[in-house]
């Protein structure tokens, strides 16, 4: 645009702008100016808005949802003990920031190093578990940890290695299901060596804080400039899982006499999948046989 | 076009003016959309996490009188904006998707599902249920240009737990508990 103002000059032969020219060149730079500016600031809070709406959405459901998945992978199978899944309640400074420990089929997520092969391997099977902490240096929030421990071992609660999910966790807090019913009342523990039985459902509440960047435009979409978020999900453990986790149900070898009772179908029905109400009896009359069978206990 | 000695003439400054308002406005256009798809795109996310919440918990059986046609918010999530309609069993009126016209296949297929269940009510009675209940829950939500979009979460769930039958339950499952007592 300054071309032909240039070529104004020279071709007219004169010296300088009128103050008229410069004065509109002046007003019309500064009206490109402020489109200009108003254009980026309004692009930066659209970024704002952005940044919110995936944060509300993204922080929170991503701990249900891995939460759900290692529930789902409840390594309920030939379960030697019943040491599978164990939560306990706990407080820090006054908030609930409870604790799960529980033995997980699936590839873990930490590769360990294995000297043997030189090479680092993923465990088929781990224990994992969700615990809470005091987040250093700040008497608001705690912090969610998930661990993995390679492997069995004796103990479901001991070792590991810590992931940390969350810092900005307000309070993390979960409820067993003993059977459905109409009204059932919540246990705040669950030690499924005790209880010889896993719960029906789990019951999660989630609160955590996040840091919306307040601006006008998240305003007008639909709850995105929230800054303190509560999740609260159900979790069903299916009667399957259920079933075999209380029966523990053993592989075995068809044709090895099992001392005494010979192999039952429970044998070949181990596969996961569920068992119908004709298999289930065939197991109930069979197991019953012995308690040295491979379905009977110690 | 030396004849022209000096400024513009008042074609050139309006062709200008005009040019930098056309590409100012697509430029605005353009960032209102984005804001509006992200919106939208997070809008589906909340509709499908709070749809699946409340399918978590038919399937855990805390769906407090339940029925066919039931609806109402999301207010105590903290999205009021949200509605739900949730349609149980396959002759639902309420599991009807509105966007489908009557001659695609997804149409023949629902008006099957319903005919066989009329079929089944007249063989069976009503109080006889199938192991499973099919459960549709449509979120509608006010999107960012729309009036209204609608998600749609449909799932098979165990019968005992969608109509909270205890018994049912402890037929089909209880029997396993007393087993669980003698193997200890």
């Amino acid at each position: 645009m300054k071309l032909p103002l240039g070529s104004a000059r020279h071709t007219a032969g004169k010296l300088g702008f009128t103050l008229m020219e410069v004065l509109v060149s002046m007003f019309i730079s500064a009206m490109i100016m402020t489109a200009i500016f108003t254009s980026l600031e309004s692009t930066q809070k659209a970024v704002d808005a952005i940044h919110n709406i995936t944060l509300t959405e993204r922080a929170g459901p991503q701990l249900v949802e891995m939460f759900r998945k290692d529930l789902e992978r409840l390594a309920v199978y030939d379960a030697g003990e019943y040491t599978l899944l164990k939560g306990e309640s706990k407080n820090l400074r006054g908030v609930d920031a409870d604790r799960i420990n529980m033995l997980v089929v699936g590839r873990s997520v930490l590769p360990q190093y294995n000297a043997l092969i030189d090479r680092m391997t993923y465990a088929p099977i781990n224990e994992v578990g969700y615990w809470v902490r005091n987040r250093d240096g700040s008497a608001d929030f705690l912090e969610l940890y998930r661990r993995e421990d390679f492997l069995v071992d004796d103990d479901i609660e001991r070792e590991g290695n810590f992931s940390m999910l969350n810092d900005r966790i307000i309070s993390f807090n979960l409820q067993y299901y003993r059977e459905p019913d109409y009204d059932p009342i919540p246990d705040d523990n669950w030690d499924s060596s005790l209880e010889a039985q896993l719960p029906y459902c789990i019951e999660l509440f989630l609160e955590l804080e996040i840091q919306p960047r307040k601006s006008a435009e998240s305003k007008q979409i639909l709850g995105a400039n929230r800054a303190r978020l509560e999740f609260a999900d159900l979790m069903v453990i299916p009667e399957s899982t259920r079933f075999l986790f209380r029966n523990r149900l053993h592989p075995v070898i068809p044709g090895i006499d099992m001392g005494g009772s010979s192999a039952p179908a429970a044998a070949d029905d181990g596969s996961g999948a569920d068992p119908t109400q004709s298999e289930l009896d065939d197991i109930r009359t069979t197991g019953g046989g012995g308690s040295s069978g491979p379905i009977g206990g110690r | 076009m030396p004849r022209r000695a000096q400024g513009f003439t008042l074609m050139e400054v309006m062709a200008a003016v005009m040019l930098i308002a056309i590409a100012m406005t697509t430029l605005m256009d353009l960032r209102n959309r984005s804001v509006g798809r992200a919106a939208d795109g997070r809008s589906m996310s909340v509709a499908a996490r709070l749809s699946s919440q409340l399918l978590h918990r038919i399937e855990a059986a805390q769906a407090l009188d339940l029925f066919d046609g039931m609806s109402g918010d999301f207010s105590e999530e903290g999205f009021s904006d949200f509605t739900y309609v949730v349609a149980l069993g396959d002759g639902s009126n309420y599991a009807e998707n509105n966007q489908i016209d009557s001659d695609s296949p997804e149409w023949a297929w629902r008006d099957s599902l319903r005919k066989r269940e009329d079929d089944r009510i007249d063989e069976e009675g009503d109080d006889q249920r199938p192991e499973k209940t099919r459960v549709v829950i449509r979120v509608t939500y006010p999107g960012f240009d729309l009036d209204s979009v609608e998600y749609r979460l449909e799932a098979m769930v165990d019968s005992w737990a969608v109509y909270r039958d205890f018994e049912l339950y402890r037929d089909l499952w209880d029997s396993n508990n007393e087993k669980a007592d003698v193997i200890r």
